[in-house]
């Protein structure tokens, strides 16, 4: 019962993928559609605007865009907003430095530039001309250094701990820290990196925690969706990848050129296929954690939209349950694509470095 | 008891493990294709074919390839 | 498509905390707490090792203990068979002292027995022939003195002679 239970899961992860594509795509139909209809006479004032809409009409789909996408400022509930710092660099101009809360609405000029509410946000220059690289310290980077500063808290602290208590049984928070680390180190990247494991061990751990604690973020309202941005996914997967490449054996780079055990009329079709391989690895792992973050935001956020949507007491308890059953699938996401992105950045590392190709295709 | 425990621990580790892998040579496969699949269009839109040849034989090759691949992935173990 | 999108920014800022959180938690987390892990490890491997290695000692403690009493066992055994072998000897040996020694006794005492009879036979004997000589003697003397009594001892011993 619970093995079908548990063969289920991957399939329902799947599914959750499937259904948020079109999901997504309705929720841009509407942001695209119902704004642009009614704002072409009154592109001035878009921000009062939206403020208005959502008053007389809830939008779900800019809602939820909204949301999972980046931004300037940290909005933890409706009318509560942390400014952020934003950091841009023009060369003609150098660097310059300024609070989001300079921006009041969408027509508001500030040193040249708009800050601009359309699918995303972005800065842009009133002068079309100037290139200007926006290193602000948005909603994603905040959360981003903010789970990096309760990383180092916990895992400082977990290791005064053992130093403290040397030889002795965990205890508390440290034996918890412990059976996570434990499962990474037994049951992920010693079996998948092979003997040489020791010198990876430290970023898979960093890897995983980071993915783990910035999922878990992601899933209190109000916070951002680290993990859900493309961005972040891709740089964890290219780190990853020059991690392989760097470390790689002659035996990986002869295994793309020549392929063990392909018949030499499918050599010229094969090696541009083990090639693409190669890129592959690291674009699925980026999709991968991308897509079911996202996936998973936009199904809860959806659920409480149809809240405001069916305006209704009685359906409210209904979808309240669902979503707080949802939230726990995500929290079980969360851990499970973790372990997946360090799972298969360990394979992929593992891979690369193994001695004996040969005994990968033992026919 | 606490040895099925971890047993059970082990047996969904595996599962994800699995899951992980196919899932990952699914990834590789889709991608093999929609790539090939788009340099053979844009070999096409590039040469102004009438009929687009590199899109045909690009993807499908890419599709043979990719099936080849996975089977052999599958079936070394 | 923006969400596909990514932002120069974020990947910048996240370069550079990911890798500073990589670098800062492998040099005060990470080490620390993996070697910490190895050490215990390390320890417990040991302790368990000692204890297989205490268990074995105890056997063969153990096994020593039982050679050595069964040792001390088997001298005990040994030294009262030994004693009661000694003890049986000596009874037997006193008990066949003590019979040749009455044997001898008795001889001897035979032997003196016999010595004094025979002794006793002589002196007899001679007392006896002294006696009879006496007498004869005496008889002798008495019947020579006597004429008719003479006269009367010739006509007896005549007469059985003639009998005869």
């Amino acid at each position: 019962m619970s093995t079908s239970i548990r063969r289920f899961l991957p399939v329902l992860f799947t599914a959750i993928c499937l259904i948020a594509s079109p999901l997504r795509s309705f929720a841009q139909d509407h942001s695209a559609d119902i704004p642009v209809t009614e704002n072409v006479d009154d592109t001035g004032d878009l921000d009062e605007h939206r403020l208005a809409e959502t008053e007389e009409e809830f939008n779900i789909g800019e809602m939820i865009m909204h949301h999972i996408a980046d931004s300037h400022e940290w909005e933890f509930a409706h009318g509560v907003v942390l400014p952020l710092p934003v950091i841009l660099y023009s060369p003609d101009r150098g660097l310059e430095v300024f609070m989001s809360s300079k921006f009041h609405n969408e027509g508001h000029e500030y040193n040249g530039y708009h800050l601009i509410h359309g699918d995303t946000e972005a800065i842009v220059p009133v002068d079309e001309s100037r290139t200007v690289y926006d290193l602000s310290i948005t909603k994603n980077v905040a959360s981003m250094i903010l789970s990096a500063i309760i990383l180092m808290l916990i895992f400082i602290s977990v290791a005064k701990a053992y130093q403290n208590r040397q030889g002795k049984a965990p205890r508390g928070f440290q034996s918890a820290m412990e059976v996570l680390i434990l499962f990474i180190r037994d049951e992920v990247v010693k079996p998948n990196i092979g003997p040489n494991y020791q010198k990876y061990l430290p970023y898979m751990l960093t890897l995983f925690f980071f993915i783990l604690v910035n999922n878990l973020l992601g899933l209190l309202p109000g916070a951002a969706n680290v993990t859900g941005n493309i961005a972040i996914t891709m740089t964890l997967a290219v780190i990853t990848f020059i991690i392989v490449h760097i470390n790689s054996n002659k035996h990986y780079w002869a295994h793309l050129v020549k392929p063990t055990g392909v018949p030499i009329a499918l050599l010229p079709i094969m090696i541009p296929v083990e090639i693409v391989g190669v890129f592959m690895k690291p674009f699925s792992l980026m999709i991968r954690l991308f897509a079911n973050m996202t996936a998973g935001h936009i199904i809860l956020l959806s659920l409480f939209g149809l809240i405001f949507i069916f305006k209704s007491l009685v359906i409210a308890p209904v979808i309240s349950a669902f979503a707080l059953f949802m939230n726990f699938i995500e929290i079980m996401v969360a851990f499970i694509q973790a372990f997946i992105f360090t799972l298969l950045s360990s394979m992929y590392i593992g891979s690369a470095i193994e001695d004996n190709h040969e005994a990968d295709h033992g026919h | 008891m606490d040895e099925s425990k971890s047993d059970k621990w082990k047996e969904t580790s595996r599962r994800t493990n699995s899951y992980a892998r196919y899932s990952a040579l699914a990834f590789q496969m889709l991608g093999t294709i929609v790539l090939f699949t788009y340099g053979g269009y844009k070999l096409d839109e590039w040469q102004q074919n009438k009929i687009p040849v590199w899109t045909l034989v690009l993807s499908l090759s890419s599709i043979a390839a990719s099936l080849y691949m996975f089977i052999r992935s599958i079936t070394k173990e | 498509m923006a969400l596909l999108t990514p932002a120069l920014g974020l990947i910048f800022w996240m370069l550079v905390v990911f890798l500073l959180l990589v670098f800062i938690l492998r040099a005060y987390a990470w080490k620390p707490i993996i070697n910490g892990l190895n050490d215990r490890e390390k320890e417990i491997q040991s302790a368990l090792d000692l204890a297989v290695e205490t268990r074995a000692e105890m056997a063969k403690l153990q096994a020593n203990n039982e050679k050595l009493v069964a040792e001390a066992n088997a001298a005990r055994d040994r030294i009262i068979r030994e004693a009661k072998e000694a003890a049986d000897r000596m009874i037997a040996d006193a008990k066949e002292a003590a019979a040749t020694a009455g044997q001898r006794e008795i001889e001897n005492a035979r032997e003196t027995i016999r010595n004094e009879q025979q002794a006793a036979i002589a002196t007899m004997r001679k007392e006896v022939a002294t006696l009879s000589l006496q007498i004869a003697e005496k008889v002798l003397h008495r019947e020579l003195s006597d004429k008719a009594s003479q006269e009367k001892l010739i006509a007896d011993l005549a007469a059985t002679a003639n009998l005869n």
